[in-house]
């Protein structure tokens, strides 16, 4: 493809800003390009925050020695010749922009060979001066090597952020584009290693990739085409319901294979989902949308992240049934107000089809990112399959529940699930209470208030002890004291406890000292402050008392005084590893569900 | 003189029953040596040398190690070729009445010493059996994973190299493959030669020396009878091998496998050096950096990365098979949820192998038992993943695989989740498994009861409230007193210990129940292990079925990691067959494109098929190539394991050897010369190759003087390219130019090189491979670039220019190879072929003719005084030159 200059007219026309902001820009034009380029590997390494070095590499077409030296001069480009051309466009990176304006504030090297030559070209830039031009042999394709960003600006650097958050930009931008290309390979490598890598197989395999092998099961095909003479055409992937996420971070949208944001698009995909998740959630979804060009406005950002639609209401009307149809394929139906037919029953809500989703979401190659949720639970709980799948966990507490002053809480007990949870009601709306969770909470909570007590035992019992166990009882002693417990060795390892601690008023198994011990000795490591100590301590002792209690059945009046205890302590909505305790179901959405009408001023929450 | 010890007569005893190995003598905490052995000990191991009293007027020399750390100590020993006898004390010494009961239990020796090796080495042993009729049997056992292999090496091959004579040769190269660390030969003067060869060609193996008696045939319906009869001496040389490991291991090897016969069919063959040279498995520095092994072992297991090695030094030879692994490793290309999950469950999965030589050897702990349980937990789910696959060599190993549910629930209700290290501290077994273990618990800990009894018995006959009985691993039982509490102590307590506000005391009373509580605790400790042992014993009864679980693991391993593989690096399918030709299209260097930077490594095609079987590559050093000779093996060797390879498009027909002479390493150590073992390799390939192999001969003719060099090439290619004599597939890589004279003389032969271009003073590699000869060598631009002064850069150009511009001078008349040579490469006209000699060349420029016959018709002709000569005359003279130089070229 050859590259002209464009005449200063159309330039200036379309001249906009900077395209390079930080080095996650950097990377995703250099990408852009070799997608351009017809790559089907790209690899992007970097070093650091991707100042000192980002390079690109692609197996792409290449360019001719004239090509490669005009593409790092301003306002040259292969892709457009006229502003006419922009109507027709079919690339993605037209301005000519983004490669010289790297080059003008980075050390730059081009190396770059064309399939129908047998060696290439090595440019070497330095501030926007080219210093060389040399025959070089490489194999095909384009490599782009970016040291030191910014080091004649560093009035730009002020916008660079630090280090963790340039590379998960340049790791997010990544990921975005290899969800909208997937087919092609992507990997990233920074300090040697590979931080991310899609196999160019499908969307269902780099989903699988990016996420884990559960998450690409709960996840259904799109593909839908409007009617009409220009069709709408819509594909990709959405997550089933229990997939939903607290904010939009696992959703990629592409037009025209770029990959932007477009609040319409998201609102599209919101409808679509009504009713199906709760409020203040988002699901997890890939679309890649596909209109004529001429419908779609790209200029109105210089980074091209933006678009306009000129036929927003079919754009719009085609990617919520393209979802819905998806959707509703697997089973979930948002119910229409006009019934056009007979109704299939809805599975119950948030039931997903997966199998033994675990808590979280698993990376097959870690990033920086810290995984929510991945800590073990305290005692036994495993997943049932017929629950709610939760994907991400709350920070805040859950609202204040049913506020009424003075008296109890004003909510009903009324009735257990699988022995496992509460039901209860409140004045407007229903809350399903994880038992043992909630109990371990509460005893927490006194722990950490130091309420409790401790009371001598009738009779002093005796706990033998592994030998970790024994080994760690002479050194916490002190913070066995501190909890409550009195106890002593009699034999080598063999404990005599003589009292233990409450807890809401009841004594704690003399065993749990083992699981205490357990958890200092773990959790404790060499030099943990005292403060420290005690929290192991507590959380464990809190985790023991719920265990047991939590295995026998409550009576009414039991589950009742528990639900009156959360009520107290609303901190108690969230256990000590950061896990709800509770849910709860405004009315409202069941009547969204149900599609009747809201009560409006019902109190809503 | 003072009678000798009767410790030391023991010693003494023991000691001739292994006298040439050293005695580790157990006593007490440390394992010692004695006299002679202590002296050894302490110079390799750096340990000081002390004396024991022995009874005789000197003392005995004496030196030791702990028992605790003795694996290291025995590591280094053996490692520098000695054997090491353990001798322990075969009795608890306190209830030793007189001399404690001391035997030998083992003997180190360093092909048995498996222990030492990593997970993913072998630990080879082998012996040699040489029967009357010149023919030998080979038998080699991999005691860390229960391998046998036996082989016969027939007199019919005719193996001479420098060196080596008779059939030892073949010998010496199938023990090569294997660099066991220990070969066992008959003892007896028969055998002295085999012994002399082994020893001279591979002076790394120890050679032990065993009772001829023990190499025999072994009774019928005892020896294994696989379908194909195994040859006599292969047998012999089996049991003379077990015979030895029988006697050193003192151990029943219940998991040696079923011996199988070692045979090449069925695999391409590629020889020691071959594999060195294209380092296979470790680079010839020694390390597996940087290796092909290190390129493709994604594997998550240790049976996987050993199995691995085995499928690299072994490719497969039939397209059958080679697709049946191709179509295995696509299903796990194409699907990345599969390939991520089973990944994921191999990881899960440990050495079982060796976990089962553990067992054999009884020197497995409770964490080996439950790392077995999850493995084979692991395995269940790997065999339901498998299942749910199309391939028919998945589903095969998904039937072998045994996840063994009885030995899982056995382990998982005997032994408690995460047991301890240490099998004698208790704490193993889990509660309600035994109830005599859960009554001894009770005991141990039952003090309770009595303890408080105890407690307020006391205090009410002392009347101190705040006596307290407590318990402490220095000093026992205690009753502690507080200070101000002190006078009221009564007489029969004796104090202990004195602490800052308190003091300790015991009774008798105490004492008392403190011995039977502790017994009680003794008790426990040997009921536990105990039932451990049950338990390990059990599980040994399904050995084989582990070991075959294990090896279908490590296949899938293997055929996941190879997926892994061509994701990461971008590997291709190829196209595999029997016959046809070799087509890589964008061909690479697996290492190199890892090694070097991204985006740097030129990719090249390959054509090798019937109009162009052999490529002469010309070109400078440096030029690439040496990289695109071996990379075409490896790619063709990538393809017969069953393996993606590392190119844009690929059709290879399966080859039956693979042979690779690369110049750099040689042998100097053994005392010969680069061309002497270089001649030797090549001797070995024109023997060897067949119109199927694939040969890689990368600069050969060095070492000797430039026409020696430049003519055995020569012959060696032409032997190479005649279809009756080899008709090989062959690269070869040169920097004699005049080779490239073949092309025109024989068919199949073409003609490539290295493209360079000149930029200035520079020279640019293209590394990328032209058709055609390379215009110069550009050596002197080479040392340029290198650094060589530029004074002699320009010397040598000086020179350069002068050598051509006399062979420019050197007329053509010059008949032969050398004329057509020199011609030739200083880009004169190149039609003569050689043998035709030119006879006229009047006409042309330059020097008159040197013949002297032509001198004189000349002469003849210029003497005629044509003004006195009638035309009768004339005609006459006519008619005599004409004879002349008919009878001239008649002669």
């Amino acid at each position: 493809m050859k590259i002209v200059r464009l005449d200063p007219v159309t330039s200036s026309q379309i001249a906009a800003g900077e395209v390079v902001e930080r080095p996650a820009s950097v990377v995703k034009e250099l990408v852009e390009n070799a997608l351009d380029a017809n790559a089907h590997r790209i690899l992007v390494e970097f070093e650091g925050s991707g100042l000192e070095l980002i390079k690109v590499i692609d197996d792409g077409e290449g360019m001719s020695r004239e090509d490669a030296q005009m593409a790092v001069e301003r306002f040259a480009t292969s892709k457009l010749s006229s502003i006419e051309d922009l109507d027709d466009l079919s690339t993605l990176g037209f301005r000519g922009e983004a490669l010289p304006s790297i080059a003008s504030c980075s050390r730059l090297t081009l190396e770059t060979r064309e399939a129908s030559a047998s060696y290439g070209t090595e440019v070497i830039v330095e501030g926007g001066q080219i210093l060389s031009v040399k025959d070089k042999g490489l194999p095909v394709g384009t490599t782009v090597t970016v040291r030191d960003l910014f080091f004649n600006t560093p009035a730009r650097l002020k916008f660079v952020k630090s280090r963790g958050r340039e590379r998960q930009a340049i790791i997010d931008t990544v990921e975005s584009l290899a969800l909208a290309w997937p087919n092609r390979y992507f990997e990233v490598r920074s300090g040697g290693k590979t931080v991310m890598r899609t196999s160019g197989q499908g969307l269902r395999n780099v989903i699988a990739d990016l996420f884990g092998p559960e998450t690409a099961s709960s996840m259904v095909p799109v593909s839908f085409a409007s009617g009409g003479q220009e069709p709408v055409r819509v594909t990709g992937m959405v997550g089933l319901p229990g997939l939903y996420r607290r904010s939009r971070d696992r959703q990629v949208f592409s037009v025209n294979a770029r990959v932007v944001r477009n609040s319409l698009l998201a609102w599209a995909l919101d409808d679509a989902y009504r009713g199906l998740i709760p409020p203040n959630s988002y699901p997890v979804a890939f679309l890649s949308v596909d209109t004529e060009k001429r419908f779609v406005d790209v200029n109105v950002h210089p980074t091209k992240a933006e678009v306009r639609f000129r036929n927003d209401s079919e754009v719009r009307h085609a990617v919520s049934a393209a979802v819905s149809a998806a959707l509703s394929a697997a089973g979930f139906q948002v119910l229409k107000r006009e019934a056009t037919g007979p109704l299939d029953v809805p599975k119950s809500i948030y039931q997903a089809t997966v199998t033994g989703q675990k808590f979280g979401s698993s990376r097959s190659i870690a990033g920086d990112r810290p995984l929510v949720g991945d800590r073990p639970l305290a005692g036994d709980r495993p997943v049932r399959r017929d629950m709610p799948l939760i994907d991400y966990f709350p920070r805040e507490p859950v609202h204040n529940l049913g506020l009424e002053s003075g008296e109890g809480s004003g909510w009903e007990y009324l009735g257990s699930l699988q022995d496992t949870y509460l039901i209860a009601k409140t004045p407007n709306s229903v809350v399903l209470v994880d038992k043992h969770a909630l109990m371990e909470s509460l005893a927490y909570r006194e722990l950490l208030a130091r309420r409790s007590g401790s009371q001598e035992l009738l009779m002093a019992e005796t706990v033998r002890l592994a030998p970790k166990e024994a080994a760690a009882y002479e050194e916490y002693e002190a913070s066995l004291a501190e909890s409550g417990y009195d106890s002593r060795l009699i034999g080598e390892s063999t404990l005599l406890v003589t009292k233990v601690p409450l807890i809401m008023g009841e004594p704690v198994e003399p065993s749990s000292i083992r699981n205490v011990l357990s958890a200092l000795a773990e959790g404790a490591g060499n030099t943990a402050p005292a403060e420290r100590l005690m929290e192991t301590a507590r959380i464990a002792l809190a985790a023991c008392h719920a265990s047991v209690r939590a295995r026998e059945p409550l009576s009414a009046r039991e589950a009742q005084a528990l639900l009156e205890s959360l009520y107290r302590e609303p901190a108690a909505a969230t256990c000590p590893h950061g896990r709800p305790t509770v849910k709860e179901i405004p009315i409202t959405e069941i009547d969204d569900f149900f599609g009747r009408t809201s009560h409006k001023g019902a109190g809503r929450i | 003189m003072k009678s000798e010890t009767p410790m030391m007569a023991q010693y003494r005893e023991l000691k001739s029953k292994n006298p040439d190995a050293l005695l580790f003598f157990r006593l007490g905490d440390f394992y010692e040596m004695f006299y002679e052995d202590a002296e050894i000990g302490s110079r390799e191991l750096g340990i000081a040398l002390t004396g024991r009293d022995a009874g005789g007027k000197e003392r005995a020399p004496m030196c030791g190690v702990p028992y605790h750390s003795v694996d290291d100590y025995i590591r280094i020993l053996v490692e520098k070729g000695y054997r090491v006898a353990i001798c322990e004390q075969l009795e608890d010494p306190s209830l030793a009445k007189g001399l404690v009961k001391r035997g030998i239990t083992r003997v180190i020796t360093p092909g048995t010493y498996w222990e030492g090796t990593a997970a993913q080495d072998t630990c080879y042993i082998a012996s040699v059996y040489a029967s009357g009729r010149d023919a030998l049997g080979l038998a080699v056992c991999d005691l860390s994973t229960g391998d046998v292999m036996i082989a016969g090496v027939s007199p019919d091959d005719d193996f001479r190299g420098a060196g080596r004579s008779g059939s030892y040769g073949r010998l010496i190269e199938e023990l090569s493959r294997f660099l066991p660390k220990e070969c066992v030969l008959p003892d007896s003067p028969d055998h002295a030669l085999v012994r002399q060869a082994i020893t001279k060609a591979l002076p790394g193996i120890f050679i032990t020396g065993h009772p001829k008696d023990a190499f025999c045939l072994p009774s019928p319906g005892t020896s294994p009878d696989g379908e194909k009869k195994a040859p006599a001496e292969a047998l012999t040389a089996l049991q003379g091998l077990l015979d030895y490991m029988k006697t050193t291991q003192m151990v029943d090897l219940r998991h040696l496998k079923e011996p199988s016969l070692y045979l090449q069919e069925g695999f391409l063959e590629i020889d020691r050096s071959t594999r060195r040279n294209l380092e296979l498995l470790q680079r010839l520095q020694g390390d597996t950096y940087g290796s092909l092994y290190w390129v493709l072992n994604q594997t998550r297991t240790a049976m996987g990365a050993r199995l691995l090695r085995q499928w690299i030094e072994r490719p497969l030879r039939d397209a059958s098979r080679v697709l049946e692994r191709l179509s295995a490793v696509d299903e796990f290309y194409e699907d990345a949820a599969k390939r991520l999950t089973a990944r994921d469950i191999l990881g899960n999965i440990k050495d079982l192998e060796r976990l089962v030589t553990r067992l054999t050897y009884k020197s497995c702990n409770a964490r080996d038992l439950t790392n077995l349980a999850s493995s084979l937990e692991a395995v269940s789910r790997l065999r339901e993943l498998l299942r749910t696959c199309s391939s028919e060599l998945l589903r095969k190993n998904a039937s072998a695989m045994d996840d063994i549910p009885e030995a899982v629930s056995a382990i998982r209700n005997t032994l408690v989740t995460e047991p301890p290290l240490s099998l004698t501290e208790g704490g193993l077994i889990r509660e309600g498994f035994s109830p005599e273990i859960d009554e001894l618990r009770q005991l141990a800990s039952g003090g309770k009861q009595w303890v408080l009894d105890f407690e307020a018995r006391e205090r009410e006959r002392t009347g101190i409230k705040s006596l307290r009985v407590g318990f402490n691993r220095v000093f026992g039982f205690y009753i502690e007193v507080t200070r101000s509490n002190l006078h009221m102590v009564p007489a029969d307590y004796v104090r202990k210990q004195t602490l800052a506000s308190a003091e300790r005391f015991v009774t008798p009373e105490l004492r008392e129940k403190e011995t039977a509580i502790l017994g009680a605790e003794e008790k426990l400790r040997k009921e536990e292990y105990r039932v451990f042992c049950e338990l390990r014993d059990s599980i040994s009864a399904h050995i084989r079925r582990i070991q075959k679980t294990a090896k279908a693991v490590a296949e899938v391993d293997v055929l996941v990691s190879f997926a892994e593989t061509a994701h990461s690096q971008g590997y291709v399918r190829p196209q595999v067959s029997d016959s046809g030709s070799i087509k890589i299209k964008g061909g690479r260097h697996p290492v190199l494109e890892k090694v070097l930077p991204q985006g740097t490594f030129v990719p090249n095609d390959l054509v090798l098929d019937s109009s162009q079987r052999i490529m002469v590559i010309t070109g400078p050093n440096m030029g690439g190539k040496s990289t695109y000779c071996r990379q075409a093996a490896l790619i063709v060797i990538m393809a017969q394991m069953g393996c993606y390879v590392p190119c844009k498009e690929a059709a290879i027909r399966c080859v039956d050897k693979v042979f690779a002479r690369v110049g750099a390493y040689d042998d100097l150590v053994l005392g010969q010369s680069t061309f002497m073992v270089e001649m030797a390799e090549v001797s070995r390939i024109l023997k060897g190759a067949t119109k199927d192999s694939l040969v890689i001969l990368d600069e050969i003719g060095r070492g000797t003087s430039t026409f020696d060099g430049l003519s055995v090439a020569w012959a060696v290619l032409e032997h190479l390219a005649d279809e009756k004599t080899c008709g090989a597939m062959a690269l070869v890589a040169t920097h004699y130019r005049e080779l490239t004279l073949l092309s025109d003389l024989k068919p199949g032969i073409v003609n490539h090189h290295m493209a360079v271009k000149k930029a200035g003073n520079d020279i640019v590699f293209l590394r990328k491979l032209e058709k055609g000869v390379a215009e110069g060598s550009f050596g002197i631009d080479v040392a340029a670039m290198a650094g060589l002064p530029p004074a002699v850069v320009s010397r040598a150009r000086e020179i350069l220019v002068g050598l051509e511009s006399e062979v420019r001078s050197r007329s053509r008349w010059k008949t032969g190879i050398l004329g057509q040579i020199a011609s030739r490469y200083v880009g004169i006209a190149p039609d003569v072929v050689p043998g035709q000699e030119p006879l006229f060349t009047m006409g042309q420029e330059e020097a008159p003719p040197e013949d002297p016959f032509l001198k004189e018709i000349v002469k003849e002709i210029t003497d005629l005084e044509l003004d006195s000569l009638t035309p009768r005359e004339a005609l006459n003279v006519l008619y005599d030159l004409k004879n002349k130089i008919r009878s001239r070229k008649e002669t």
